[in-house]
């Protein structure tokens, strides 16, 4: 999709068009269901119908091209996701991903499946494990194609932080697809907290 | 590399520029090594087209869409008749002296007005498509419905009722939107004349061209984020030009 459809689809759903909202859903709802998989497991399902009930209320309000539009969703999909997080007094000053039972649950080794086709639900299981910090950051990266900077005020951190995470995430996951050795790295120790 | 006999073998580590690329959707080079190639094939799965299983929420969300475009009320208060039903029966009375004062046609015509008690236009607003009664909300009401858009309809139905019954509701805020809509009180009968029956054909026959029938009456409780990205994400690898010789640290 162009920016120049975008647009006009976006003009289009405003202004109350059904067929243009499905193609905006359509355009952004995989990225945005795969980074919620990412965090929440088989919640994002949820959480993604709310984001987009979210959406369609503030719709009017919105202002941007489609990179615009997609960071502005994926920001309401994490605001869910904390709400949804604190309501079920989890953790509630951050993000609570399922990486626990998700390798396990995969059932696959990573290394056989980078010779075939790696599937869309076998790479998310792949981000997942890498601890919920860097596995959204990962997601962010990888999944909705958002740049550091992006990232970074996604997450509220810095961009120097985001690069490095990002880095050594990819890595580990890369060492992962090639039968390489890894090391594993508790999630709490690869990244100090640098929230002020 | 397969020269190293022993497994584990070592997987050099890709430079942040090589990385930055794969993630810009360029595919690695095919020199590039066993690292590239394992990312790359992560971004290429992550970004795959959507399954038939991750369209399955499309019904759900579409019709929050058609529902708030259809009624005008935020989608995300979905529960909102619910509730409206229960002040409704808490209220009965007051609905039932206003149903046995009115013939329905006049019932419509006041619910178009917008004059009802609360939960009576919120049963009105229900059935029949009526403007909202908003909840105690912070009120639109002083805009009254869009006589361009799918409030339309009802107003002129409830113009021609008002006209028949000698009813001075002409003064009303939606009777001076319908005035506005159709060019000044003159026009209203002429503008009514081409209003179409509301559902005979297409999903939105009188739809507005540039904005929805009703803007959500709330400023945004948790406001829209305020770190918007402006830069140009996904797959479409705009951002760099592949010959970039420098590394990016």
């Amino acid at each position: 999709m162009t920016d120049a459809e975008f647009d006009a689809l976006l003009a289009e759903a405003i202004a109350g068009d059904g067929g243009a909202f499905g193609r905006l859903w359509r355009d952004s709802q995989p990225m945005l269901l795969r980074y919620l998989w990412v965090l929440v497991g088989d919640r994002a399902e949820d959480l993604a119908a709310d984001t987009w009930l979210d959406v369609v209320r503030r719709l009017p309000s919105f202002r941007g091209d489609r990179a615009g539009f997609r960071g502005w969703l994926i920001t309401i999909g994490r605001h869910k996701t904390i709400d949804a997080q604190r309501r079920s007094a989890r953790r509630p000053e951050r993000l609570v991903a399922v990486c626990t039972g998700i390798e396990a649950a995969s059932g696959q080794d990573p290394s056989e499946i980078v010779t075939e086709r790696l599937s869309t639900q076998a790479a998310l299981r792949l981000i997942a494990t890498l601890g919920p910090d860097v596995a959204e950051m990962v997601a962010l990266r990888v999944i909705v194609g958002l740049d550091v900077a992006e990232v970074a005020r996604v997450v509220g951190r810095r961009p120097g932080t985001v690069r490095v995470a990002v880095h050594r995430g990819l890595h580990r996951l890369a060492l992962q697809l090639t039968g390489g050795d890894v090391t594993p790295v508790p999630p709490a120790t690869l990244l100090g907290r640098d929230d002020q | 590399m397969t020269n190293n006999p022993d497994p584990p073998q070592e997987v050099p580590e890709l430079d942040q520029w090589s990385i930055d690329r794969l993630l810009l959707g360029y595919p690695p080079d095919p020199a590039a090594g066993p690292s590239a190639a394992g990312i790359w094939a992560l971004v290429t799965a992550a970004r795959s087209p959507m399954s038939a299983a991750e369209r399955a929420g499309e019904a759900t969300v579409l019709a929050g869409f058609a529902d708030a475009i259809r009624t005008g009320r935020p989608a995300g208060l979905r529960r909102a008749p619910m509730l409206a039903l229960s002040t409704l029966l808490g209220s009965k009375l007051a609905l039932a002296a206003t149903l046995g004062a009115v013939a329905l046609g006049g019932l419509t015509a006041v619910a178009y007005a917008g004059d009802l008690p609360a939960p009576a236009q919120q049963f009105a607003h229900d059935s029949v498509g009526a403007p909202s009664a908003h909840h105690g909300r912070p009120t639109p009401t002083a805009k009254g419905p869009d006589a361009t858009g799918k409030a339309a309809y009802g107003l002129c139905t409830a113009y021609r009722s008002a006209g028949q019954h000698g009813n001075a509701k002409t003064k009303s805020v939606a009777f001076r939107n319908l005035a506005t809509a159709a060019g000044g009180e003159p026009n209203i009968a002429a503008y009514c004349a081409k209003i179409p029956h509301p559902g005979k054909s297409g999903d939105h026959p009188t739809r507005p061209p540039t904005r929805p029938p009703t803007r959500p009456p709330v400023s945004h409780p948790t406001g829209p984020p305020s770190a918007r990205p402006t830069g140009h994400p996904g797959p479409h690898p705009t951002g760099r030009p592949p010959g970039h010789p420098g590394h990016h640290r």
